[in-house]
Formats: structure tokens, sequence, C-alpha cells
């Protein structure tokens, strides 16, 4: 065997190895995208704000999901702010916020959809993003069931 | 020795590379995708995930219909479509990066959205690709015309000595290290062009790929055509046995010329399509744009505040280089300093003449192939001179490590991104903490 062929399949090795190792990392339960870093500033709620996306992952064996949300500042449709949830691509449920102030909080079953994966992926999409800090959402730490 | 520090320059700096983006882009926090980065890349998720041309579609599902101020789109006033203030260029030249990012998305079921963790690295990754192919293609230059150490010294210098390295790993989506690679290879192919007695037609073609690739990386740097039919011009009477060879070669000459035009029309058709015109300036809808009767020569290359030689001093002894330079050199003299002189009247009239928050003088990274060639001309004078030779290492060492040491105090906010005065700069000056 040559050299070349030699370094031809320890790349093609190294790149199976790594594609399986991607398809479910265990660290994937610590990304997301389209969120900000946890902000502290209010002693009765950590938050972090999103922006118009964001996506975060929880255990693939949760039956039910709540992420506390607060729009924070007002909508530009009646103050409303809708943010639409989706698992793993799928449209999960639409929450209204309408008072700005207000954290809500909706357990939203998961339902039984079967995964081979350790997470599941919750995206979050609101129809805004205000001020220089493309601003979504206020979203807390998760609670799953 | 020198020979294997040659072999294994890129080798070397890809490590080196690759260490740096993990210490940047984890420990420091930045993510890879930002400031001008941001309108480079967004014609990729544009495009690809959103199947969209206009820029609309990303628009809504990320900003609610407008981009922000950040971003450098803008709607045009006439036809209300969205413009980015950057073209095409970049982003087909990240294109294979991005591709390969989407894919591993869909792979590990992160979210397909264009700026998740996949597309983030990938497009950081194109920025040291495109540095490490830059860096090859400027050795291969280099080794044709001069020894081992002089090239070493050289690759050396132009990647450490000046602000090349930042804009591969720190903002390596911006367009400056593409410009960087797509100018060595258009060097490489001039080079070839006019060495040949008949051009061949693929020559002649990636001739013309090249030229449109470099303009559409950044319009401006079209001033790197002149360095076609000024190659090898050493004197007035040569301009007109110029004139002559490239009517002798103008059958490939013009397939590469059409071959440029082609490549030039999506482009094209983006402008027409977004703002009625073929041609535009999209700074014009910010009002925008050069000042050509007061333009800030001196502060471009000499101040505190980005001035070219302020920052990366090494490259006086380019300026040298180009004094002594001799044999295959002194063809590439006269394209430099005119490609220099139009550079430096172009960024000292436009209307940020620092071009905001950067590293060094971010105009001039574009034409840092020009630079190590005379570097390496300079080198090759001095080496045959034992005084010199002592005196121009020991300056060129200790200004490599200057530029080194202030680039990593740019990265971790020691030196203010834009605006830096005198008492600022002796203020931070080696200081990490």
């Amino acid at each position: 065997m040559t050299r070349r062929s030699t370094a031809i399949i320890a790349g093609a090795v190294a790149l199976v190895a790594a594609l399986a190792y991607l398809r479910d990392p265990p660290w994937l339960g610590n990304v997301t995208s389209g969120m900000r870093e946890w902000d502290y500033s209010d002693p009765r709620m950590v938050f972090r704000w999103t922006a118009g996306r964001a996506s975060l992952f929880i255990p693939s064996d949760a039956k039910a999901v709540m992420i506390p949300l607060r729009s924070g500042i007002p909508g530009p449709l009646m103050g409303e702010v809708p943010v639409e949830i989706r698992v793993d691509g799928r449209f999960l449920a639409t929450i209204t916020l309408t008072d700005p102030m207000e954290w809500v909080r909706k357990e939203l079953p998961i339902g039984n959809r079967v995964t081979h994966r350790r997470f599941r992926r919750i995206d979050l999409h609101v129809p805004r993003a205000v001020g220089q800090g493309n601003l979504g959402v206020m979203t807390g730490p998760p609670t799953i069931w | 020795m020198y020979e294997r520090g040659v072999r294994h320059f890129v080798a070397a700096t890809a490590v080196i590379a690759i260490f740096a983006y993990l210490w940047v882009f984890s420990r420091l926090g930045y993510a890879p995708i930002h400031s001008d980065g941001y309108s480079y890349y967004v014609y990729l998720p544009s495009w690809v995930i959103y199947r969209d041309v206009t820029m609309e579609a990303l628009a809504r599902d990320w900003y609610g219909g407008t981009y922000p101020g950040f971003t450098g789109l803008v709607r045009w006033p006439t036809t209300g479509l969205w413009v980015n203030l950057h073209p095409i260029g970049t982003a087909i030249l990240m294109a294979p990066f991005f591709v390969a990012g989407d894919l591993l998305s869909m792979w590990s079921n992160l979210p397909r959205d264009g700026f998740s963790l996949y597309y983030e690295h990938a497009a950081g990754a194109a920025g040291i690709a495109y540095l490490l192919a830059g860096l090859a293609v400027l050795r291969r230059i280099l080794r044709r015309h001069f020894s081992d150490g002089v090239v070493l010294a050289t690759l050396v210098a132009i990647t450490w000595g000046t602000n090349l390295f930042h804009y591969g790993v720190f903002d390596g989506t911006f367009s400056h290290v593409f410009s960087f690679f797509l100018v060595c290879c258009w060097i490489l192919i001039i080079e070839r062009w006019w060495e040949q007695e008949r051009p061949t037609w693929r020559l002649s073609l990636a001739l013309g790929a090249g030229a449109a690739l470099i303009v559409l990386v950044r319009h401006t740097n079209a001033i790197f055509l002149l360095v076609l039919p000024l190659y090898g011009v050493t004197r007035w009477n040569d301009l007109r046995a110029r004139i002559g060879s490239m009517w002798e070669r103008r059958k490939w000459l013009g397939a590469a010329m059409l071959v440029g035009l082609v490549a030039l029309i999506p482009q094209l058709l983006i402008y027409r399509m977004s703002t009625s015109a073929w041609l535009v300036s999209p700074y014009s809808a910010l009002d925008s744009g050069f000042s050509f009767g007061s333009p800030r020569l001196v502060a471009v290359l000499f101040s505190t505040q980005k001035g070219l030689f302020f920052w990366s001093p090494l490259l006086l002894l380019a300026v040298f280089g180009a004094i002594v330079a001799d044999g295959w050199a002194r063809r590439l003299v006269v394209p430099a300093i005119a490609v220099f002189a139009i550079q430096t009247y172009l960024a000292a009239s436009w209307w940020d003449w620092q071009f905001g928050a950067s590293y060094g003088h971010r105009a001039f990274t574009d034409a840092l192939p020009f630079a190590a060639v005379l570097l390496a001309a300079c080198f090759q004078w001095v080496a045959g001179r034992v005084v010199a030779r002592r005196f121009v290492t020991g300056v060129a060492a200790a200004l490599v490590a200057l530029s080194i040491a202030q680039m990593v105090q740019y990265w971790t906010g020691k030196i203010p991104i834009a605006n830096t005065t005198w008492q600022e700069y002796r203020d931070a000056f080696l200081r990490f903490r």
C-alpha cells in the first residue's frame, strides 16, 4: 500500500468516525442558537433574550416542556407578541404574549414521537426584532417533565 | 533547514491559526460572523435556505421584516427592495464551507437557520482556509524567484508582521483574506500568461475568472486588473511595446474578458432587480461615498488611528524593496506602485477613511501579495550584505513580535477598535492586563 492510499483510507475512516459522533453528540444539550447570554439583573427571574429565531435542546425522554416567556417590549400589533414553538421542526403551539410585563408559563406536552437521538430541538419564532440588540422575547430556564 | 521551514510553513500556520481561532471564539466570546462579515455572508442563507434572492424572507424570519442597522442591508429608496452594501464574491468563495455547515446541521439536528453553530464555524473555517491557500500560492510564486531563506523570512513577515493573520482568523468572514487569496492567484496567473509565447485557452479563461472574482469580492479591487497590462513594465518605453503585445494577444484577451463579463452577470442582475439600475453604489442609499477633493492621505498612511505604516511598520521594508528590487521582482514594481497609489487615494477619500473597526488599515490587506514580493526583494538585497542583513533581521523580528503583541491586544480589547489617539496608544503599549 502506498503512502498516499494509506492517507486516503485514514482520512476516510476519520471522516466516517467524526460524522458518526456528530450525529448525536452528548454536548448538544448545551447548544443554543439565536439566544443572548443569561441576564441576572432581575433578582426574581434569570432570563435571556431571543432574536427573531432561537433554538435550544431538551432531553429526548421529556414528556412535556415549559419555557417561561415574556415580551418585555410591546409588539407592533395591538401590543401582542405571538411566539411559535416547534419541536424537531414540527409545529407544537403558538403562545401569544399580551402583557409585556407578565411571564407566561404554559406546559406543552411534546407527544410520543420516537427519536433515537439524545436531545430534541425546540425552535422559537417571534415575528419581530427590537432595537440594535435585535431582541425577540425574554425566556426563562425551561422546566421539563 | 530553510527548505524544511518553507515546505512546512503553511501546515505550521494552520496549526497556529486553529489554536488562535479556538481561543478567540471559545474564550473571548466572539462569533465568527460579525460586523461586515454578516453582509458578506448573508447571501448564502438567503439563497440556499430561504431560496430567495431578494433577502426579504430572511428579514421576515429573523427580524420581523426589517434588517437591523448593523447588517449592512438597506432598502433602496426608489424600489423599496433590500440592497446589500457588499457584493456577492465573498459568499461565492465561502459557498463550499456553507454547504458543509448546512449538511452537518441537518445531520446533527441543529437548526437550519444559517447562523447556528456549524454555520458560524463553517464561515470562520473559510477565512482560515483562504488564508492558508493564499499563503500556499504566495509560497509557490516566491520559490520560483527567491532563495528558501528569503521565502521563509517573507512568509513569516507578511503573515505576522501585518494584519493578514488577523483577517484570516479573527475577522475571517470579512472580504480581505479572500481578496488576498485571489490577488496571489492573480499574480501567478499573470506571470504564467505573459511567460507563454502563446497563452493557453485554459490560462486565459482562468485570467477572466480570476479578474471577475476579484471585482465580485470588492468592486474597488478592479484596480488590480491594472497589473495585467503593467506587469513587466519598468520604463515609459515599455508601455508602447506592452500595448503592442496585448494587441497580439487580443484573441486570448477577448476570451478572458468574455468569461469575466459572464461571471459578473449575477451581480449585475441583483443590482438591476433591486434598484432598477445595472451599476450602483449601494452606499449612496446611506449618503456615504468618496470625497476625492479632501483625501486624508497622511492619516491613512501614518496616523495612530489606522495608519498603514504606523500599525504595520514592517511594510516600510517593502517600500525599500521597491527601490532595490531586481530580476523578476522588478517586473512587479510599477504595477505595485500603481495599485498602492490608487488604493491609498481611494481609502483616504472614503467617508470612513479608517474603515471602521479594524486592526491596522484593512483597505491594504488585499494588496499584501505585492508587499510580499517587495519584502522578498528587500530581504534578497540585504542577504548579500552582512551588516545590513543583521540589522534588517533584528528590525524585522522586532516588528513581527510587536505586530503579534498588538494583534493580541486588539483581540482582548486593550487597543480601541477605532479612533485610537497617541495617548491611548502609549497607555496601552505592550500592556496585556
